[in-house]
């Protein structure tokens, strides 16, 4: 496990100029508004795992790495560790440039302060929800059915979701998908109770991250390279 | 040690127009095997299923004596593979890419890699993308020997390599293994890549095992007898494997040479057989001669 993380970290190593500038790059734009940093963050943190699956498609290691002593479901674990690590990663990120934009900009529009806030621990918990969320979705059809048609299968997959979550919106007069989000999370979090509703919240996510692992590893297993 | 480096019984593998049936093959331990074969016969097929890159039908590989399947990274960690197309991601350079695979193995030799680099001529630094083929090549040859392998599967390593590259890497390989005696399985349509250090050769055509056989017997006790077209009535036909007709005459490749001098008498040649003749003659001859 930890010998396949290295690994990728090291594979990674030639991009980092590339990637750690970039990441500042878009962030930054966040300054527009909270909802663009919220999802430029999350698009970035799911990027560390599109990223490496793009590195395996291109140089066609996914073949040099079924070659290394490694079974199949542990290549597939170790990405998942990897892509929940760059989750919680990108996480902290967002609230660091969160916190220097409204620093450095505190009369900027739709900062909203107290409950429901982007720096709440609802705020924060959606933000890593959503992006775990999206790893979740794609690592199986990217085990499944490689990078190409993964791509493509996350795509349909992604606008249904969205058709779902704008209509979800609109429907609840909310301004933003992520504020809707935010406060419908505060509003379980009101209603169970604190101690309740978090470690509902952490089970659930652990439940789908099994779920998700085991699709990834029954169609790695049959994926011929 | 197992008498056996690797042993696959009655596999089965299928894709659309391919089939690969009840395929047996053994490999001796501490012997080069060379597998032979047209493009498509199913070289590249076997190989992957040893490796388990794809998933097979039916039957058993046993490697070290281990199922290949329940048994992978254990399996793994003491085969050097090297692919047709060297497969290594682009902007990683030789010394960064040690870095990376070495933690894989326990066998791993930092020492053992540097000094692989130095001897086949590998510049450390330069990325893997900068590296001509043959040294693409070189440097998978020089990943699978760090650390230690027991079996070295190779799978059509020299194809797309010009002639001078092809016989440098011949001879480094052939050096180590003369030094180590490490098992081979070497799979390439480039016969003569084989004639020098092959112990043994198995022909694959068709997705089937026609014959696996010791080098010295096909050198030794087959035969190219060449002649007017006649000369095939004189042959005892199970005695032979593959014949081709050209406007000279014809040629027919036979199992056992001094029979056939004796059935065909003077005046008919038969050379000793290049392993390009058996393997023309057997699957692109006149007709498809089934073997015993």
């Amino acid at each position: 496990m930890k010998a396949l993380i290295r690994k990728d970290l090291r594979l990674l190593a030639p991009y980092w100029w590339l990637i750690l500038p970039g990441h500042v790059l878009f962030s930054a734009n966040g300054v527009i508004s909270p909802e663009f940093l919220f999802w430029i963050g999350v698009a970035l943190a799911a990027s560390f795992t599109v990223g490496l699956a793009v590195i395996d498609w291109r140089f066609d290691a996914d073949r040099f790495v079924a070659a290394l002593p490694v079974d199949r479901p542990a290549q597939v674990r170790a990405r998942y560790v990897g892509a929940i690590g760059a989750a919680v990663l990108g996480t902290a990120l967002y609230v660091a440039y969160g916190s220097v934009i409204v620093a450095a900009f505190p009369a900027r529009l739709g900062w909203r302060t107290g409950a429901g806030a982007w720096n709440s621990p609802e705020g924060i918990a959606v933000f890593f929800l959503v992006a775990a969320a999206l790893v979740l979705i794609l690592l199986p059809l990217l085990f499944r059915l490689g990078l190409v048609r993964g791509i493509w299968s996350f795509g349909f997959v992604a606008l249904a979701v969205m058709a779902v979550a704008i209509s979800r919106v609109s429907n609840a007069g909310a301004e933003a998908p992520s504020q809707a989000l935010v406060e419908e999370l505060a509003v379980f979090v009101d209603d169970r109770g604190a101690a309740v509703a978090w470690p509902l919240v952490l089970a659930s996510l652990m439940g789908l991250i099994w779920l998700s692992a085991r699709l990834s590893i029954a169609g790695f297993r049959s994926r011929e390279l | 040690m197992e008498d056996n480096v690797l042993e696959i019984r009655g596999v089965h593998k299928s894709y659309p127009g391919f089939t690969m049936r009840d395929v047996d093959l053994v490999v001796p331990t501490g012997h080069v095997t060379g597998l032979i074969g047209p493009n498509g016969a199913g070289k590249t097929t076997l190989v992957k299923l040893v490796m388990n890159l794809i998933t097979r039908e039916a039957g058993e590989i046993d490697v070290f004596g281990l199922d290949n399947l329940l048994h992978e990274a254990e399996v793994k960690a003491r085969i050097g593979f090297v692919y047709d197309e060297p497969n290594f991601p682009h902007d990683v350079n030789a010394r960064d890419l040690g870095r990376a695979i070495g933690p894989f193995y326990r066998g791993w030799s930092g020492e053992r890699y540097r000094r692989l680099l130095g001897e086949f001529g590998i510049p450390v630094r330069k990325r893997f993308k900068a590296l001509s083929k043959g040294m693409q090549m070189k440097l998978a040859l020089a990943i699978a020997l760090a650390h230690d392998a027991d079996l070295l599967l190779m799978d059509e390593p020299t194809a797309g390599l010009d002639l001078e590259f092809r016989r440098d890497l011949l001879e480094h390989l052939a050096a180590i293994l003369e030094d180590e005696r490490k098992s081979v399985l070497f799979s390439t349509h480039v016969t003569s890549d084989l004639e020098r250090f092959a112990d043994f050769i198995t022909l694959i055509r068709d997705g089937e095992i026609v014959f696996s056989l010791p080098t010295s017997d096909l050198r030794d006790a087959w035969g190219v007898v060449k002649g007017a077209a006649d000369v095939l009535a004189r042959l005892d036909a199970p005695d032979v494997r593959g014949v081709r007709t050209g406007p000279h005459g014809v040629e027919a490749l036979v199992a056992n040479a001094s029979l056939a001098r004796t059935k065909c008498g003077p005046g008919v040649v038969i050379d000793r057989p290049s392993l390009d003749d058996v393997l023309v003659l057997m699957t692109r001859g006149d007709s498809y001669v089934e073997s015993h």
